[in-house]
């Protein structure tokens, strides 16, 4: 027994050790392997791709006057547009502020401003378009006016409830837009694109590759847009798209998003970011080339200026010719200097001339029996009658115009524009010269009154003659197309 | 020697009974001094930002230090913080598990910068309606440079700290490096796209389960026994750590890390522009 005492006292020593370790323990914490932690060393900022260079920009050219819209709370600075201004002004072109004056009121009308302007650029609109407005916006694109409309999803406006739960209303930007767009079958969607895989530093950043064949798109291969609107057209084109693997904030869903897009006409087009044309996104990638096709949609305007846009019609001096059986008496020179003021208004000279001067624009004042009236009316398709024979109250001779009818030659005058390479010419045309000095009375800066327009003919009633304006006079034919199917082209001349 | 034998086992001492019992009470003597096991506590219930992040560091490196500390839960109530508060956090986190094993226990919330903290550890557990993930960067961009007559410095961005493009930039290592140490974290346990988790969604605990966002829905309890099953111990003390750590209770000195508001009530914005892993709840975000 002696022989074990020492190996039962150590045994007894160790026991109650063992059995706390074991109370306590089941086993030992072993971590075979350590724990990884990121490659905080690894990561890189993201570059942006080597911009594009775009091509010099031409020497001063064009003398287009183009519109810039800031009277719909439109969320952006006009610096923010400096990069594609630049390029107009460097193309001889004049940005034009469309503001509200003191008050709210326009300092100009848009309807005036209209008349003179080749372009409209609204950018980011939050204030709603009025029926006017859309109809003023409306017939300047119809007539070769361009409208480019930009909006960008970080340009929303947002109204806070503070009286209640601090609550945010967001008004985007897209919902004045799409009111302008309407017309032309183009829509905003409220929502953004991402890519969460392939993006410019930023998933909101989006490449582009996929373009359609346009002016706006040569030359590009990549574009990146920095948070941008997605868009449908039915009838337009979509001139770019995003890769399958974007997504629209709306639906968080994959698919080939349009981000602009021309209507059917190529006279409007949408982009919707705005972000891309603004320094350093400007350089890159094509964003360049884009910003620079951009601009020549601007500048390439087929503007069409008729009788509407009066007294914009003009490029150049004005020579005021009367036919030789006008009687400048005093009576006309009024309203002949009245007219010259008009003109001048819009940074036009005049100054009455014997006969048709090169280089200049023509206003000829005529009546219904000038000799060799003809010869300016014939082109126009406008036939005069022989007034030899001495008129009844019922069978007055009848003047043909195109997309008028036949129109009694008693109690009217005759505005008439046709535009020429050679020369731009306004036609007024009345029975005599009392009856032309009322013609030139209607004529005041903001249009002709008592008069119908259509296209670059305006019929306008005169206090004397057999007739009432508006009634008897009046016999239609061929009205289906609200232009006169006059041919706006072709340069009448005495020669014919 | 023989004789030496002898002599010592004929002494009184040398008695059976007392052979018996005092190797007994010196083994029950030296027992005592093995320590019960401790799982210790740690509680994230702010923004992780420099003061809380300090403290809870403070209380990381007790936990290192201290053996009887056998492992440790991690109670998450936290929208995140600041970007190098939660590595920092993080990094702790990492170096502490080395050792011990660290759980985390998810209360209401562990977003963004709480997240990345958590998985650092070995094992999260959440309540089924906790939200959990929103994983990604925020910040505010600067204003565009420009200069002062009487504020002055030594380069164009000295007050900007960067170019508004360069400070959006900044945010992708940062998103990845967020990306990498969830994969590292969860491995093979994480079931859902790249894309989804970093769409910057929250989960609820249910839904962040089933993505293999946390490994189980459960009890603070539960937390505390998987951190001593992880430990392999038992019949274990529980333990804030804080006292222990910094010598006080509660947090008395608050530096806030959150705007106030006019009326003096706490929004959910950081008073500093910098760069965060931090969830606000989008209501209070568009408040001025």
């Amino acid at each position: 027994m002696k022989r074990y005492r020492i190996p039962i006292a150590v045994t007894l020593f160790l026991l109650p050790v063992l059995v706390r370790t074991v109370f306590f323990h089941q086993g030992i914490f072993w971590r075979a392997e350590s724990v990884a932690t990121p490659d905080y060393g690894s990561y890189r900022i993201p570059q942006p791709p080597l911009s594009t260079s775009a091509p010099a920009a031409e020497a001063a050219s064009s003398r287009a006057i183009i519109l810039l819209d800031q009277s719909h709370a439109n969320m952006f600075s006009p610096s923010e547009l400096e990069t594609l201004t630049a390029l107009l002004h460097t193309r001889g072109a004049r940005v034009e502020s469309v503001a509200l004056g003191s008050y709210g009121y326009q300092e100009r009308t848009l309807a005036d401003q209209l008349k003179y302007a080749s372009a409209y650029i609204s950018v980011c609109p939050i204030a709603a378009y009025s029926t006017t407005e859309l109809q003023l916006l409306q017939d300047f694109v119809r007539r070769g006016g361009r409208l480019l409309v930009l909006t960008d999803p970080t340009r929303s406006a947002v109204s806070y409830d503070y009286a209640g739960y601090g609550s945010a209303t967001v008004m985007a930007d897209v919902i004045a837009a799409n009111s302008l767009l309407a017309s032309y079958d183009i829509a905003f969607v409220d929502d953004y694109l991402y890519n969460m895989s392939v993006y410019e530093g930023n998933y909101r950043n989006v490449f582009f590759t996929d373009f359609s064949a346009n002016p706006l798109t040569k030359d590009l291969t990549k574009v990146v847009l920095y948070a941008s609107h997605s868009l449908k057209t039915g009838s337009g084109t979509v001139l770019i798209q995003s890769t399958r693997t974007t997504k629209s904030s709306q639906t968080d869903a994959d698919g080939a998003y349009a981000v602009a897009a021309v209507d059917a006409g190529a006279n409007v087009l949408a982009i919707g970011d705005l972000t891309f044309l603004q320094p350093p996104y400007n350089q890159v990638a094509d964003n360049a080339v884009f910003i620079r096709h951009i601009a020549d949609f601007l500048l390439e305007a087929p503007r069409i200026r008729d009788l509407k846009d009066f007294p914009f019609l003009f490029q150049r001096e004005v020579a005021i010719v009367p036919m030789s059986d006008v009687l400048l008496t005093a009576d006309l020179l009024g309203p002949i200097q009245a007219l010259q003021q008009d003109l001048v208004g819009v940074g036009i000279g005049s100054a009455m001339a014997p006969g048709v001067m090169a280089g200049k624009d023509l206003i000829l004042l005529a009546t219904f029996s000038s000799p060799g009236i003809g010869d300016y009316l014939n082109p126009l398709g406008i036939r005069l009658p022989s007034l030899s024979s001495f008129p009844t109250a019922r069978t007055y001779p009848q003047i043909e115009i195109p997309g008028f009818g036949s129109i009694p030659a008693s109690g009217i005058g005759l505005i008439l524009f046709s535009r020429g390479d050679a020369r731009s010419t306004l036609i007024l045309l009345a029975e005599d010269s009392s009856s032309l000095t009322e013609l030139l009375g209607v004529i005041g800066p903001q249009g002709f009154s008592n008069c119908i327009l259509q296209g670059n003919a305006a019929v306008c009633g005169l206090s004397e003659g057999y007739g009432d304006f508006g009634s008897s006079w009046w016999q239609p034919y061929g009205v289906e197309s609200p232009e006169t199917g006059l041919d706006s082209t072709a340069a009448p001349s005495p020669a014919g | 020697m023989e004789n030496f034998k002898t002599k010592w086992l004929a002494h009184p001492l040398a008695h059976p009974v007392l052979w018996l019992a005092l190797p007994l009470v010196a083994g029950l003597l030296v027992s005592l001094l093995i320590p019960r096991p401790i799982v210790g506590t740690i509680f994230l219930r702010d923004a992780i930002y420099s003061y809380s992040a300090g403290e809870i560091i403070t209380q990381f490196r007790y936990a290192y230090d201290h053996p009887e500390i056998q492992a440790v839960v991690v109670v998450m109530d936290s929208p995140g913080g600041t970007v190098a508060d939660t590595e920092a956090l993080y990094l702790e986190m990492i170096r502490l598990r080395e050792k011990k094993p660290v759980v985390v226990s998810i209360e209401t919330m562990a977003a963004s910068g709480a997240y990345y903290l958590a998985v650092g550890a070995d094992y999260i557990v959440s309540k089924p309606s906790s939200e959990v993930g929103n994983v990604g960067v925020r910040t505010v961009l600067p204003s565009a440079p420009t200069v002062y007559e009487d504020d002055v410095s030594t380069g164009p961005y000295k007050f900007y700290g960067g170019s508004r493009d360069e400070t959006l930039r900044l945010l992708d290592p940062l998103k990845l490096s967020f990306y990498q140490a969830v994969r590292l974290g969860r491995g093979e346990k994480l079931l859902t796209t790249p894309e989804n988790l970093l769409s910057g969604k929250l989960f609820i605990g249910s839904e962040a389960l089933r993505l293999g966002l946390i490994d189980a829905l459960g009890t603070y309890s539960e937390a505390l026994e998987k951190a001593a099953a992880l430990a392999h111990v038992w019949n274990f003390d529980t333990q804030d750590l804080r006292p222990l750590a910094l010598g006080t209770e509660s947090n008395a000195a608050y530096y806030g890390f959150f705007l106030e508001t006019e009326d003096g009530s706490q929004s959910p914005y950081p008073r500093a522009a910098g760069v965060y892993y931090l969830y606000i709840p989008e209501r209070d975000r568009r408040l001025p």
